[in-house]
């Protein structure tokens, strides 16, 4: 038997391809110990600065799907290790006293019948919770192809259910993934959804009974760029799913070539179609399209934009400058907008505004004359804004040419030092 | 100068009388701008008279808030209940403190907020950031050095945590601890002497293990690593070794 050490580093090692990282969302209270904090925590970050917030685990690597993009198919020839139930509730216990972690993740491969699979995932969060007395984060991965009975389980015990989406077609997914199908997987985000309005129905009539399950909802994971499907299918996709499943998060992850499959990534400048091999420039150019895809996410979620409206008709995303200057670059005629008189919705729209400064100008711009430097210090990014805005008819830069309008605002930019992991 | 003290809950504040008085004036009208003086008072930055003009700002406001929904309720008098028209003045008195809270361009309240977030930063950080280990007599300790005196706020998170457990965090930079004694609520007090104890189980070097392990060296980033942890804060953490 392997011991505890080389155990974590197999089955960390391979759970390390999933993004997400949310740990807030629940505040429930009342266990022996731990408890959920509404706004997240962050307790590490690693050498390629992503947050550690849980303890991100697969209970087995031993898995009987082949799925052409992953570490753990099948056919790979990787040492495999399994977990016990009693191991990791010690060591989500043991991890969470000393304030490494927030909680657990845990997924698995899919060792045996997907039912059997998804028992031992709830057997570790049923232990945690009722014999461990543990409060903290639990997130369960639900193993396509568990049934109904297994889901409605799991949620009793866990903040997060995810089933994950993988690839954006079925197409791709019949070819890279040929024992998943996207009937299993939205099979299983409705009945996620089902049950949490169930419930979630029971306990506004009052029942005290109803038990507050999976009180941080479901999100979903997206593999970018194993597949060759463009920016448009994937934000299309993820704005469905946002509507349809009441998903909190869509995560994308720029894919890791770990077999020889060729890596698409978006087109570069010169460059007329976007299949490239592992071995060039591609894998830095599809963490730039990660990122933009999540900064699109962040636009549908939080600044009212429509998935068809970040694109503008395109197939990509533009990779020189943000999602929002790219928008306000294709509507220059609805700038400048002048800060003393636009609504909130419309300063909303403005590249370097965010939804706190636009609230901040709208409450304060009655009472005191604004200045330039006073919408800096509200938090405006003028960097960017500058282009756009007039104070009381007065240009801080007047609109140019578009061409040098979008080459100043790609300048402007700060590279990738931006949160890509919050939530 | 003549030094009074805030009662915040667990802890004392120290700080100027007036700041005390002006303090216990807000508590029912913006319980909002008295958390953003303690924070800003917390950041040990020199904030004292900012603090001071901020609180008199705040409640003035309040004052004026009143002051007009008293006036504007003497026109509706005979259509309105005595009660409708406190309530209302006391909803207005609240609407007109939190505008002046929020008046950023006001320079004396820009500084107490900056200096409340600075406090505020450093505390969401270091919920993440502390690390515990266990000692022989079965309490959890954990160190730091951190920039401003969070310690006092870190209180509740950590009682919610570790549920009935006794721990510490000691602040090495001001020789002070917060301490949960089993069955007793969690105080600051001057840290016990005494070098720091090592946590003799596996589990830290299974945690480093564990960091290790997750890293994805495809990704490498280390000043983004450095942006969300600066290095000032690695001493105490055992992965960064």
């Amino acid at each position: 038997m392997k011991d505890m050490a080389s155990k974590l580093t197999i089955l960390a090692g391979a759970a390390r391809y999933d993004a997400s990282c949310a740990s807030s969302g629940s505040g429930k209270t009342g266990a022996a110990f731990g408890a959920r904090v509404p706004a997240g925590v962050c307790h590490s970050w690693t050498g390629d600065g992503r947050c550690v917030s849980l303890l991100k685990v697969l209970y087995s690597n031993a898995c009987r799907f082949d799925c052409a993009y992953c570490v753990n198919r099948a056919s790979a020839d990787v040492e495999r290790a399994s977990f016990t139930v009693g191991e990791l509730v010690e060591i989500t216990c043991e991890f969470y006293r000393r304030n490494y972690i927030e909680g657990l993740f845990l997924s698995s491969g899919i060792f045996a019948d997907p039912d059997i699979v998804m028992e031992k995932l709830i057997g570790v969060a049923k232990t945690l919770r009722t014999e461990a007395g543990y409060g903290g984060y639990i997130h369960l991965k639900i193993i396509p192809g568990s049934g109904g009975g297994k889901i409605r389980e799991a949620g009793l015990w866990a903040d997060r259910l995810s089933a994950n989406i993988e690839l954006p077609t079925e197409e791709s997914l019949g070819r890279l993934a040929p024992q998943k199908s996207g009937r299993l997987i939205f099979g299983a985000m409705n009945e996620i959804s089902l049950a949490a309005a169930e419930t979630g129905e029971d306990r506004g009539r009052g029942i005290k009974s109803a038990p507050d399950w999976a009180p941080a909802g479901q999100s979903t994971q997206l593999i970018v760029g194993a597949s060759g499907e463009d920016d448009r299918t994937i934000i299309a996709l993820s704005g469905a799913l946002y509507k349809k499943y009441s998903l909190r998060r869509v995560y994308y992850s720029a894919y890791t070539p770990v077999a020889k499959l060729p890596v698409f990534s978006p087109p570069g400048e010169n460059e007329a179609d976007g299949e490239f091999t592992a071995e060039d420039a591609a894998p830095r150019r599809l963490l730039l399209r990660e990122h933009r895809l999540y900064q699109a996410d962040w636009l549908m979620r939080f600044y009212r934009f429509r998935p068809d409206e970040i694109l503008g008709g395109r197939p990509f995303l533009d990779t020189a400058v943000d999602p929002k200057s790219a928008w306000a670059l294709r509507h220059l005629d609805n700038f400048p907008v002048e800060i003393k008189r636009a609504g909130y919705e419309e300063l909303l729209r403005v590249p370097g505004i965010g939804a706190k400064s636009a609230r901040r100008i709208v409450e304060l711009r009655r009472g005191r004359p604004l200045s330039f430097d006073g919408l800096r210090r509200l938090g405006v990014v003028l960097k960017r804004a500058r282009y756009f805005i007039t104070l009381g008819g007065a240009f801080l830069d007047r609109l140019g040419d578009p061409q040098r309008l979008r080459r100043a605002l790609a300048g402007g930019e700060d590279g990738l030092q931006l949160p890509l992991f919050e939530f | 100068m003549d030094q009074g003290e805030l009662f915040d809950g667990t802890f004392f504040v120290p700080c100027p009388r007036d700041i005390a008085e002006l303090l216990e004036r807000l508590e029912d009208i913006s319980p909002e701008a008295r958390g953003d003086a303690v924070y800003a008072l917390l950041s040990l930055l020199p904030v004292e008279a900012a603090v001071s003009g901020f609180l008199r700002k705040v409640l003035n406001a309040a004052e004026r808030g009143r002051a007009a929904a008293g006036r504007s309720g003497e026109r509706a008098e005979r259509s309105r209940a005595a009660a409708g028209r406190s309530g209302e003045r006391t909803e207005r008195s609240r609407a007109a403190a939190e505008a002046a809270r929020n008046d950023l361009l006001d320079p004396e309240t820009e500084r107490v907020r900056n200096a409340a977030a600075k406090t505020a930063r450093e505390l969401e950080r270091m919920k993440g950031l502390l690390r515990f280990s266990r000692n022989a007599d079965g309490r959890y300790t954990a160190r730091c050095a951190p920039d401003h005196f969070i310690l006092p706020l870190l209180s509740d998170h950590f009682l919610a945590r570790f549920g009935e457990e006794p721990w510490e965090i000691i602040d090495e930079k001001r020789g002070a601890a917060l301490v949960r004694e089993r069955g007793k609520a969690p105080g600051v007090r001057p840290a016990r002497r005494g070098k720091a104890e090592k946590d003799e189980s596996d589990w830290e070097k299974l945690w480093k293990n564990y960091h290790r392990a997750v890293n994805n060296e495809d990704r490498t980033n280390p000043g983004l690593q450095r942006q969300f942890m600066p290095k000032r804060y690695w001493k105490y953490l055992p992965e960064m070794d």
